[in-house]
């Protein structure tokens, strides 16, 4: 097919009269859907300008301004600021110990604004790896914040917003959800007391708050936060976090098994991150929509999408995901009734899965497996498979939720009367638990 | 089990290039983000510039390309007086050299805030004018679109700004005021036929200056 260029399509769009080959343009654009939508911005475009609207506004743009003085100082302050706060933060931020032996919130070389953004930079980037060291970075920044000079006062409370968040996400880390959603409330507290108070800061805490919602099983408010924050984020078009906050409202959906509507979500987020080029988030919506028409019993939806996110993982070379996907794959199978294929790809995912030391995906891959082995009568294995079955939280809690229902599992077992049922009902408990950690298992009635 | 995003809120991006995956789901991505860069005010900067100089650079770009959009959704969308309307620009670019937010689209997220400021504008002045449902501070699920539209239509302006006086006023008089291509041609005693080409250029130079001004720059 032979495309019209844009400068024939505007000539068409300006006079089309005057066009030679008139009923050919409009043959051509009726068909295809590139020529007709950039006709169609032709034409948005011409008729903008139409709007008095635009025309008034160039009249006050026409001479560009220079930037006033005052702020090409204060961003020359700032500058010198953050190189004096870099000298004297990174070297002691460099291990726990030398951060604990610096005391800097006692020394007044620290009591400065550009220290305080560093420390929340730094603490940021601690967390997951170290949320404890990361908890004492932002207990800093708070106890500077505090103590900052007069002259800084006016600026304190969006810094002192900003290590009250850093203290939540430590906290977070580390499980402490009542104490991080109090850092949260002080937060939002510091963030209101200031003079310029940012919808921008205030979604960040919702975002943070939504998270910990669902960790404490309160989805319902997961989703409002999650929807909260996403509305912000879009506003200020941060397309990465408004994806997080869409993930964070779906993934709140699929917890109460509201699997359409999470579906939906996951999907969007799927579409715009392929669209941003942003794979990590487009693999893991990919994977998160297909596993919510699992459970629609949309199998052939959900195999489609498992191949794309299978391509996705892949490509990126992430391991541990390529095989989570495969083990999904195969526990469709059986779900639709292949079994021997299934039966066999789930033996290699749950042999992969314990190689990589993910066991307790390793442990509910195995249960995929004994129920596929139980549906088409072949007992034989069904016994070693779930004595050899062993899960591991970092919660003590939540391992002996684990091993009750485990032992559920192993009675049953042991009696002979293990079935399909009992199976499934162990599994959805178990993955399950991390996010209802309150649960408790009950038996099969 | 389902994945959520990054557990931080600073969520990280993966950039790839266009990726099988996507074939069903949207475009590839053009670029991959390179982990020597450095950001200041979202402005992406080459490796070896990382003095500090590079800040007060940065927010003369910034400054240049976006003041008279602030300014006009201040001014156009919130109708809040001209010398109002620069200090409250004044006030969001202060704010924003101090705070440094890590920020996915520096002009987003200024326009956001001039937004964001200007809400609090009237809110302050409530006395004085009745409070509109723009001057609402909970956003409802169109803010964000006719923030854009309005975003749209200030680019337009800056288009029609830079413009030449030629094009500008052929334009005006074609589109706006609607006169036909022989009245104009009339008035600027030249043939019929000249401000069709005339009209014909001149908007694709606009359109490429407008295409320039929304392409969005991270």
């Amino acid at each position: 097919m032979n495309h019209y260029s844009d400068d024939e399509l505007s000539a068409y769009a300006l006079r089309p009269d005057d066009v030679a080959d008139r009923e050919g343009v409009e043959q051509h654009v009726a068909d295809c859907t590139n020529c007709r939508s950039a006709l169609d911005g032709i034409e948005q475009f011409d008729a903008a300008l139409r709007d008095p609207l635009p025309w008034e506004m160039a009249g006050s743009m026409t001479n560009r301004r220079e930037v006033p003085k005052n702020l090409l100082a204060q961003a020359r302050a700032v500058a010198a600021d953050d190189a004096r706060a870099r000298e004297l933060v990174l070297p002691v931020t460099v291990s726990h110990e030398a951060f604990r032996r610096a005391r800097v919130a006692d020394d007044p070389r620290f009591y400065t604004l550009g220290t305080i953004r560093l420390l929340c930079r730094v603490a940021n980037t601690t967390h997951e790896r170290e949320p404890r060291f990361g908890l004492a970075i932002a207990d800093a920044a708070l106890a500077i914040a505090a103590r900052l000079p007069e002259q800084l006062s006016m600026s304190a409370a969006w810094h002192a917003g900003t290590a009250w968040k850093e203290r939540a996400n430590a906290l977070r880390y580390l499980g402490r959800f009542k104490e991080a959603e109090e850092a949260l409330d002080r937060a939002v507290d510091s963030f209101r007391s200031d003079d310029r108070t940012e919808p921008f800061d205030l979604a960040i805490v919702a975002y943070v708050r939504s998270l910990i919602c669902s960790e404490t099983e309160r989805f319902d408010e997961a989703i409002a936060l999650a929807r909260e924050a996403a509305r912000e984020f879009e506003i200020y078009a941060d397309v990465p976090r408004y994806l997080a906050a869409r993930m964070a409202e779906a993934a709140a959906y699929y917890a109460v098994d509201r699997n359409q509507e999470a579906a939906e979500i996951f999907e969007l987020v799927a579409n715009a991150a392929c669209a941003q080029g942003d794979m990590a988030i487009a693999a893991a919506a990919l994977g998160n929509a297909a596993s919510c028409y699992v459970r629609l019993g949309q199998y052939d939806k959900a195999e489609d999408l498992y191949v794309d996110t299978l391509t996705a993982v892949t490509e990126l070379h992430l391991e541990v995901e390529r095989i989570r996907v495969l083990w999904a794959l195969a526990a469709l199978k059986v779900e639709r009734g292949d079994y021997r294929d299934g039966i066999r790809d789930l033996d290699g995912a749950r042999l992969n899965l314990a190689q990589l030391g993910l066991v307790n995906d390793a442990a509910l891959a195995t249960l995929d497996l004994v129920a596929g082995l139980l549906a088409i009568g072949e007992t034989d294995r069904v016994e070693a498979l779930c004595r050899s079955i062993s899960v591991t939280f970092s919660s003590e809690g939540l391992t002996r939720s684990a091993r009750k229902a485990l032992a559920y599992l192993q009675e049953a077992v042991s009696a002979r009367s293990v079935t399909a049922d009992d199976i499934r009902h162990v599994r959805v408990y178990l993955e399950r638990l991390p996010f209802r950690r309150n649960e408790e298992f009950s038996r099969l009635q | 089990m389902v994945r959520t995003g990054p557990a931080e809120d600073r969520p990280r991006s993966v950039r790839c290039r266009r990726s099988a995956a996507c074939v069903r789901h949207g475009r590839g991505a053009m670029e991959i983000r390179r982990e020597a860069t450095l950001h200041v005010f979202g402005v992406i900067l080459p490796d070896h510039d990382r003095s500090d100089l590079p800040r007060a650079n940065a927010l003369e770009l910034l400054y240049r390309e976006h003041e008279a959009v602030m300014r006009a959704i201040a001014q156009y969308r919130y109708r809040i007086p001209p010398a109002d309307a620069e200090a409250l620009v004044h006030d969001v670019f202060a704010s924003f050299l101090e705070r440094q937010p890590e920020t996915f689209d520096a002009k987003a997220y200024l326009i956001g805030s001039i937004n964001n400021a200007c809400k609090y504008y009237w809110r302050k002045r409530q006395h004085e004018a009745p409070l509109l449902p723009e001057h609402e501070l909970t956003p409802n699920d169109d803010e964000a679109r006719r923030l854009e539209q309005w975003t749209l239509r200030v680019s337009l302006g800056a288009t029609l700004a830079r413009l030449g006086g030629k094009c500008s006023e052929t334009l005006r008089r074609y589109y706006l005021r609607d006169e036909s291509a022989e009245s104009i041609a009339e008035q600027l005693d030249t043939s019929t036929a000249y401000v069709w080409q005339l009209l014909s250029s001149c908007r694709k130079r606009a359109r490429q200056i407008y295409h320039t001004l929304t392409k969005p720059k991270r």
